[in-house]
């Protein structure tokens, strides 16, 4: 099953390389992370659009209210987060990545692979791990299994130079919902316990209990992928619940329907202006199916007041 | 001539794919008799309305065995035959030698489907080349697309169109005088009558996010039925849940025959038997089943479908 989870990083860069090389999403740096090239329908060209805004949006909120804050990303995968920032001239004091070590090893490959994106790496970046990894004082890729956060992964990113006592946001872009809640939860309750300001922003599959929510668990289990936080946040206010029962100053959920609705008219002009879309029943019921959330510990800078709209 | 339709038929029952040459001779027949249908065809009830079905082979041989083989059941197909599912080719075949055959008991309009620039991305170009290795069985399918009619009225009472009313269209005579032997514009009538959905929250006509056709609410469609004395507007075009679904006080219904629909929606289908004094009467059905089926007539094609992969979910969702 972990390869299968594995193997999602794949299927997320080639999402994300399609949107970028039709004009959907400004990111350069996809093409890099993609052996073959694939062109994508047009609702999963939108649906990445949605989610790129989404996500980036926050991680741009966060590098500039806070350029001595950290960024955490759960299970980034093959994501090019940390090279758009660069690009940005907005990184925050730290950004760590974490995958599995085969992940890891192929993103530390790909990046080794490509000039530009060696370029914007830290001048005091190493090759660590037999290659898994990079060190550096201000971006570490880290291998890890998230499973074994609080005994493994966190004195790890520490002895690498995260200051918990920094505000620190984290990234969960469909993770945390292939974990046990018991995996998932304690993750939280780590940073709950250890990080006094710290931001959280997810986007994961919620709603498993409709017939399209039925038939994506059935698929995807039929492609050995379990989805075994569903059921125990499968709305949007369970999902918000989930940190305000941890006693953090606040949370807020949007699925990606609602979140798309809500870009600027002209943002939404240039989308269709790219390619037809004829599939606008269908995007909505499965941007419905994924949501956003963001909540904070704190009621304090940087995370009060960042939000989508 | 060597085309043998029967034969043809039975093969295509089984999932057997045409060769090239029969293809061609087929759609060209199919185009002469559609060269002499109007753009609006009266037809009488009973008939069984289909909605889209997209590719989707093994449910409309569904839709066969729950509503009867042609030409015991009247059928009208009310368009979007191809794209989205994996046997655009063997859907569109059998329906066009079934109208080769028989006519006065199936009616085929066209959707929105039915177009070059729409089938170069959604599906059917690819899937004609990837089954014939070149171009030539599109050509020919899409040039009969060219011809298929616009509309059907059911004993002058029921109105059949893909997708749904058009501004500029207020009387059917204004659909019998427009030209439709063409690639379909990207506006116009001819347009709107494909794309266009209907919407509780309008008054007459919206705009459509579609990029093509318009939104049109219940004042337009009780105008509409009321300049032409007629009782009832049916239309495919937009995904149900439901397999169906009935607006404006039951003045418009939405037919759609595609279960389970692109293998991720999970929806049911439907298939709207329309009886002899126009009583409407859905039945709703799931996907067919693709695996261990006693000897079916599809039994080949279900062989060829277990050998192939289940559809990929990185294409389907975002993960």
């Amino acid at each position: 099953m972990d390869a299968a989870v594995q193997a999602t990083s794949g299927d997320a860069a080639g999402s994300r390389e399609s949107a970028a090389r039709l004009g959907y999403v400004d990111d350069p740096f996809a093409r890099h992370f993609v052996r073959r090239a694939q062109r994508r329908a047009p609702l999963i060209n939108r649906g990445t659009h949605s989610r790129f805004s989404g996500i980036q949006r926050i991680l741009a909120q966060f590098c500039e209210r806070a350029p001595g804050g950290q960024v955490v990303v759960l299970g980034a995968g093959l994501d090019t987060s940390y090279f758009l920032a660069r690009r940005r001239g907005r990184v925050p004091r730290r950004f760590f990545e974490i995958d599995f070590a085969e992940v890891t090893a192929r993103k530390a490959a790909a990046v080794r692979r490509a000039p530009e994106l060696q370029a914007l790496l830290p001048a005091d970046t190493q090759v660590a791990a037999g290659g898994a990894e990079l060190h550096s004082d201000s971006y570490c890729l880290v291998a890890g299994d998230l499973r074994r956060f609080e005994e493994d992964l966190a004195p790890r990113l520490q002895a690498l130079g995260l200051d918990p006592a920094l505000p620190t946001l984290f990234v969960s872009e469909c993770v945390l919902v292939y974990l046990e809640p018991a995996h998932s939860n304690a993750v939280l309750d780590w940073i709950t316990r250890a990080v006094p300001n710290a931001g959280v922003v997810t986007y994961e599959q919620i709603r498993p209990d409709d017939r399209f929510g039925r038939a994506m668990v059935d698929n995807l289990r039929a492609r050995g992928l379990e989805l075994h936080g569903l059921h125990a946040f499968p709305t949007l206010d369970s999902a918000a619940e989930r940190f305000r029962a941890r006693g953090w100053h606040a949370a807020q959920a949007l699925d990606l329907a609602d979140y798309h609705g809500r870009l600027d008219p002209a943002e939404r002009a240039r989308l269709g202006a790219i390619e037809l879309m004829d599939e606008w029943e269908e995007f909505t019921l499965l941007a419905q199916h994924y949501a956003f959330t963001f909540a904070h510990t704190a009621d304090a800078a940087p995370f009060s007041g960042m939000g989508w709209f | 001539m060597g085309l043998d339709v029967g034969r043809c038929v039975e093969r295509l029952y089984r999932g057997e794919l045409l060769a090239e040459w029969e293809i061609t001779q087929v759609c060209a027949a199919v185009q002469d008799l559609l060269a002499d249908e109007a753009n609006v065809v009266g037809i009488a009830a009973p008939v069984t309305v289909i909605g889209d079905v997209h590719g989707q082979f093994f449910d409309l041989l569904e839709i066969f065995a729950i509503g009867g083989r042609v030409p015991d059941t009247n059928y009208l197909f009310l368009g979007d035959y191809v794209d989205r599912g994996h046997h655009s080719v063997e859907t569109m075949s059998l329906l066009a030698c079934l109208k080769l055959q028989h006519p006065r008991r199936v009616h085929l309009l066209r959707g929105n489907h039915e177009s070059r620039s729409i089938t170069r991305t959604y599906g059917f170009y690819a899937e004609c080349m990837q089954k014939y290795g070149s171009a030539g069985v599109w050509r020919d399918f899409t040039d009969l697309f060219d011809c298929l009619a616009l509309a059907v009225t059911i004993d002058d009472s029921v109105f059949c169109v893909h997708g749904g009313l058009s501004p500029s269209i207020l009387h059917i005579d204004q659909m019998r005088a427009l030209d439709r032997f063409g690639e379909i514009p990207s506006e116009g009538p001819l347009a709107d009558l494909l794309w266009s959905d209907p919407d509780p929250d309008v008054g007459t006509f919206g705009r459509s996010q579609r990029g093509a056709g318009f939104t049109f609410g219940a004042a337009a469609v009780d105008r509409f039925l009321h300049v032409n004395g007629m009782s009832h507007v049916l239309r495919a075009h937009q995904l149900c849940m439901e397999g169906y679904l009935v607006l404006f006080n039951d003045r418009l219904s939405t037919v759609w025959s595609a279960p389970n629909y692109c293998y991720r929606c999970g929806n049911v289908a439907s298939l709207l038997n329309v009886g002899p004094y126009l009583q409407r009467d859905f039945i709703t059905f799931d996907a067919a089943p693709r695996s261990s089926e006693p000897a079916k007539p599809h039994q080949l094609l279900q062989q060829q479908q277990q050998q192939q992969p289940a559809p990929a979910p990185d294409s389907m969702y975002f993960l």
